[in-house]
């Protein structure tokens, strides 16, 4: 039995570069990799205000009435990127003690929340010559991607 | 009640900038007016859930009959190598149970609180601050012993998997007998149905 792993991993070296990140979420590392990126935003990228440009008009429409005031805060801010770094960690915690299936659940599912969240927000803020946001994003994205085929793989076990 | 009054000023930040909105607005505006009296942003409650989050994750690491018996083989198998099986095996097994149980539930509430939050915020804003809002007076209102919930009598019917989706959905949302189910469903739900719809 012990020939079995040797085999698997010979068969990860042979396979495409996604198939050796997907035996990576096997492990936490990922979901520690992305909490440690968005836990230091605050420091790498922090958040700023963009004042209007323009002035405000004389009669709002009304489906301005539940949008967002109207100063833009570009790039991520420090509550949501601290908020959605524990969540990665304690996905992280969950496949560490050997729970992969609702570990990995949990990983995809914050991530896809994350992507709603600041998705727009990345490519807004490369406007201002940002990229950290892109990054943290792309992360993300591939954080979602992974550990949901990870997840339905056991799951359909 | 720190979770409900985070969930609150969550929900009724956007009324603040909606009650704003209809004021008359000059053409210029001044600086120091605008910054004063200015509402809460969206993120001011996300540190303070996400620290109750983590503090009923260390909580409520409690036993709960949501997971039936035959999910305990794949847990079983997901053991390492390096855990091998010593001392009171009969403990171990049921501690090992209600961890995976626990995880069940934060993945789940996690889970339908992203889709149910993204339906909601696609259809309309308004009924998913009639949710909200609902679901913080009724729990309100049990903490002041007004109202008694009792779902002992609806039986349960929808299975996935090892899961009973009834009893979970049911029993998770207005009961307290899963928490950690209610505590990571209410904030995806909350943060997907407040940015899914931009």
């Amino acid at each position: 039995m012990s020939a079995k792993p040797a085999t698997d991993d010979a068969k990860d070296e042979l396979l495409s570069p996604f198939r050796r990140l997907y035996a990576l979420t096997r492990t936490p590392y990922p979901a520690l990799a992305n909490a440690a990126l968005l836990a230091s935003t605050p420091v790498l990228s922090p958040s700023f205000k963009v004042p209007p440009t323009q002035s405000p008009a004389l009669s709002i429409p009304m489906s301005r009435v539940f949008s967002k005031s109207s100063t833009a805060r570009i790039g991520i801010t420090t509550k949501t990127a601290l908020f959605f770094s524990t969540m990665q960690a304690i996905g992280a915690y969950m496949i560490y003690d050997n729970d992969l299936e609702n570990g990995a659940g949990f990983i995809a599912t914050w991530s896809a929340l994350y992507l709603i969240v600041g998705g727009k927000k990345s490519f807004s803020a490369l406007r201002y010559g940002r990229t950290w946001p892109l990054v943290l994003s792309s992360v993300s994205l591939a954080n979602a991607v992974l550990y949901g085929q990870r997840f339905l793989a056991t799951g359909f076990q | 009640m720190t979770l409900a009054f985070n969930m609150q000023r969550l929900v009724f930040r956007n009324l603040n900038v909606g009650k704003r909105m209809f004021k008359n607005v000059p053409l210029w505006r001044f600086n120091v007016a605008n910054k004063l009296g200015k509402p809460l942003t969206r993120s001011v409650g996300l540190g303070g859930a996400g620290i109750v989050a983590g503090g009923f994750y260390l909580m409520n690491r409690q036993p709960s009959k949501l997971i039936f018996n035959d999910s305990l083989g794949a847990a079983v198998k997901q053991q390492g190598p390096l855990e091998p099986t010593v001392g009171n095996s009969t403990a171990i097994t049921e501690e090992r149970r209600n961890k995976i149980s626990s995880h069940k539930q934060m993945f789940l509430g996690s889970l339908f609180g992203v889709v149910l939050g993204v339906t909601v915020a696609k259809i309309s804003i308004l009924f998913m601050y009639v949710g909200i809002t609902s679901m913080l007076l009724c729990e309100w209102l049990r903490y002041k012993g007004w109202i008694r919930i009792n779902l002992k009598n609806i039986k349960s019917v929808i299975v996935l998997k090892d899961v009973d989706l009834k009893k979970l959905l049911i029993d998770g949302l207005l009961g307290t007998e899963y928490m950690g189910f209610k505590v990571f469903f209410t904030l995806s739900f909350v943060l997907a149905s407040l940015n899914a719809n931009k």
